[in-house]
């Protein structure tokens, strides 16, 4: 049997044979139950969406928005499209009333920069869609799931459809909520290459019969290609799926079901191991046992050594093993992976000298002072990373700079945005916007060019919170940065948010309603609002805003000084990881993330 | 036996009041309002429900807090599924 190329091959093959009839997905539904769905199952049922879609005048490279919040529902209906060559868009579905407006909006923006022709949702969600429909030309349908499938009969088949290794074969958005969202365009080859390279990176076999465990919402890269791509792929027999909410909800139910599972594998991102330790209580772990588990991984944000370590010594008698923590480097424009440490190895921890790091050298520790950064591994076979200077040129190991990415797994570019494609392939390297450096060949992520907030996971813009700030009565409406910076004691990044301002008088009232806002709006709690008098902000000679330098100064207590510190007690306290990074490597501000708007 | 509203609201005052890892703003009523007044994100609102379970030891789905806009609004919620499960409790 030939390696299959698209996805929709790899999916007919796991559904063929005594192993596609028992291997899939166990989905744990929210009252505790469990629903298997075998890749037997789920190919007869993307066929059965493939002829709908087909039905309903979809034709092969059309863009179908998915807002789908049930999982076999998304699933289902993600190949589904891929079989009839309809180029699927996940979206993330609205969290609750309060934030609706925000979302369309969102929508909005997304729908029409991918020039989706159709919404595909379910009856909850269907009737807040509202006005979409009239402000998306492309837009000709929005149906949920079971109205299309009423119009086809169970044993339907869709018209053949010939899907290439290079057509694209999903759209991944990677933040919903600015006005110019970038559509990163991954082709079968692509997705092929970079679940292949995991396979091979955990030592997966052709039907492995080892299980797996993910909570992670299937609208995000490392839950859909590492957690459903990867698995159909290699057709492995099974991996359980836990509804995200449920997870937050509860975080002992991902230990539980990796126990009672028996897993192998799961993988989620740095704060949810944070949140397991701290979450959870020991009355929810009776009967619990962790030795099963051979890879626990850990991606999509900066890894902390000590959350990692906190969340080994809380389980270690319960039989986890720190071996398992396999940790990980990648981002969607590398469809997900690019480095991981080998199965089996230890954490790789650098203690470096926070002084040499702020000039971009990774140098060790001597004093008590460190700056530990957490290996993540190797590079895939076939694919290539190199750390550059910011003249371009290839940086020595140790030294920190930009990561470029080659190989088989980057992205096609971002959907009808050749100016921003551009901006980040160059020459055939993918330009992150992170930084790190080489050692032995393996690579340490320490920090990012782009002032992206990361919080639970998730990406924040600076802008989306330095624009709602600015709505608020009483703030210098442009006079705003916002930045995020490790904190050690909260185990995450501290959002803060500077603000220029007269009405000092009112500077509760004034705090409070910039937080209530952002919360409102983007779903995110600042930490700490700073108010500062007219031209307290760093800027420019002319004029722009720093948001690097308005970070070092606050890590430093000197922001608006000279005149009255605004700083919130405790700041000195901070283990700054970022300010120090950021600060030394301010020159580096070219990159293809500064386009954002 | 039936759980009083005002038993409910106030195990929910008091884990808003003590239970997150940070001080809220002003006094906690079922008046305040969830993201004005208390500024609770999705993560904490989550950990609430859990709190809630374990005392009650009935399960919160975690659509009570899909039409909440006040401390009071869940707390309504928060009963109407106590008593679809008989309501036991303390």
């Amino acid at each position: 049997m030939s390696a299959p190329t698209t996805l929709t091959a790899a999916l007919e093959q796991a559904a063929e044979g005594a192993e596609g009839a028992e291997g899939g997905f166990r989905h744990l539904r929210d009252d505790g139950a469990a629903r298997r769905v075998s890749f037997a199952e789920l190919y007869a049922q993307a066929r059965r969406v493939a002829a709908a879609l087909q039905g309903a005048g979809l034709r092969q490279g059309d863009r179908a928005a998915l807002i789908l919040p049930d999982a076999v529902e998304f699933i289902d209906t993600f190949f589904g499209c891929m079989v009839a060559g309809v180029i699927p868009v996940p979206m993330y579905p609205p969290m609750n009333l309060a934030q609706l407006k925000v979302w369309l909006s969102g929508c909005g923006h997304t729908l029409r920069q991918a020039g989706c022709r159709a919404v595909i949702t379910d009856a909850q969600v269907r009737p807040l869609l509202g006005t979409l429909l009239a402000e998306t030309p492309s837009l000709s349908r929005v149906e949920t799931l079971a109205s299309l499938l009423a119009e086809v009969g169970p044993e339907a088949s869709p018209r053949a459809v010939r899907v290439q290794a290079d057509d694209v074969a999903f759209l991944q958005f990677t933040s919903g909520s600015t006005a110019r969202p970038k559509g990163v365009t991954l082709t079968h080859q692509n997705l092929i290459a970079n679940t292949t390279a995991i396979g091979a990176g955990l030592g997966l076999t052709r039907h492995d019969a080892r299980t797996g465990v993910s909570w992670l919402p299937l609208y995000h890269d490392m839950g859909l290609i590492g957690c459903v791509f990867t698995p159909v792929v290699h057709g492995l027999a099974q991996v359980t799926l836990i509804p995200p909410l449920q997870f937050l909800k509860r975080p002992s139910i991902w230990l539980r079901q990796v126990s009672e599972t028996r897993a192998s594998f799961t993988f989620a991102p740095n704060f949810a191991y944070g949140l397991a330790s701290a979450r959870v209580k020991d009355h929810e772990l009776e009967g619990l046992e962790l030795s099963c588990l051979d890879v626990a991984g850990c991606g999509a944000e900066p890894i902390q050594a000590q959350t990692l370590h906190r969340f080994a010594d809380r389980y270690a008698p319960l039989g986890f093993r720190r071996r398992a923590f396999l940790p990980c480097y990648g981002l969607a424009e590398h469809s997900l992976a690019v480095t991981f440490v080998g199965v089996d190895d230890e954490l790789r921890v650098d203690r470096l000298d926070p002084a040499a790091l702020a000039e971009g050298v990774a140098r060790p520790a001597e004093g008590e002072v460190t700056l530990d950064v957490v290996s993540c591994g190797r590079p895939f076979l076939g694919h290539a990373v190199r750390i550059t200077d910011p003249a371009g040129e290839v940086a020595p190991e140790g030294q920190v700079g930009q990561i470029e990415l080659a190989g088989p797994s980057v992205m096609r570019g971002y959907w009808d945005d050749p100016e921003r494609t551009d901006a980040a392939l160059r020459d055939g390297w993918l330009r992150t916007g992170d930084l790190g450096y080489l050692r032995d060949g393996e690579l340490f992520v320490t920090g990012r060019l782009k002032d992206l907030i990361i919080q639970n996971g998730k990406n924040y813009y600076p802008t989306d919170l330095e624009w709602q700030a600015s709505q608020v009565d009483g703030v210098r409406r442009g006079n705003v940065v916002a930045f995020g910076i490790y904190d050690a004691a909260l185990g995450r990044e501290r959002v803060v948010l500077v603000v220029e301002t007269r009405a000092m008088d009112r500077a509760e009232a004034l705090r409070a309603e910039i937080t209530a806002g952002i919360l409102e709006r983007l779903s995110l709690r600042v930490d700490e609002v700073v108010l500062l008098a007219p031209g307290g902000l760093p800027k420019t000679s002319s004029g722009k805003l720093q948001r690097a330098r308005a970070a070092e100064l606050y890590t430093q207590g000197a922001l608006g000084q000279p005149g009255v510190s605004t700083l919130g007690l405790g700041v000195q306290l901070l283990a700054s990881r970022w300010g120090y990074l950021k600060a030394g490597l301010r020159r580096m501000n070219t990159t293809p993330g500064d386009a954002d708007v | 036996m039936r759980v009083a509203l005002n038993d409910v609201a106030d195990r929910i005052i008091h884990h808003v009041e003590n239970g997150l890892d940070r001080p809220v703003n002003g006094p906690v009523t079922v008046r305040s309002h969830l993201a004005q007044d208390l500024q609770l994100d999705s993560m904490e609102s989550v950990a609430l429900l859990a709190e809630l379970e374990d005392h009650y030891g009935v399960t919160m789905p975690v659509q009570v807090f899909q039409r909440a806009q006040t401390l009071g609004d869940v707390a309504e919620a928060v009963v109407e599924v106590l008593e679809r499960h008989g309501g036991q409790g303390t």
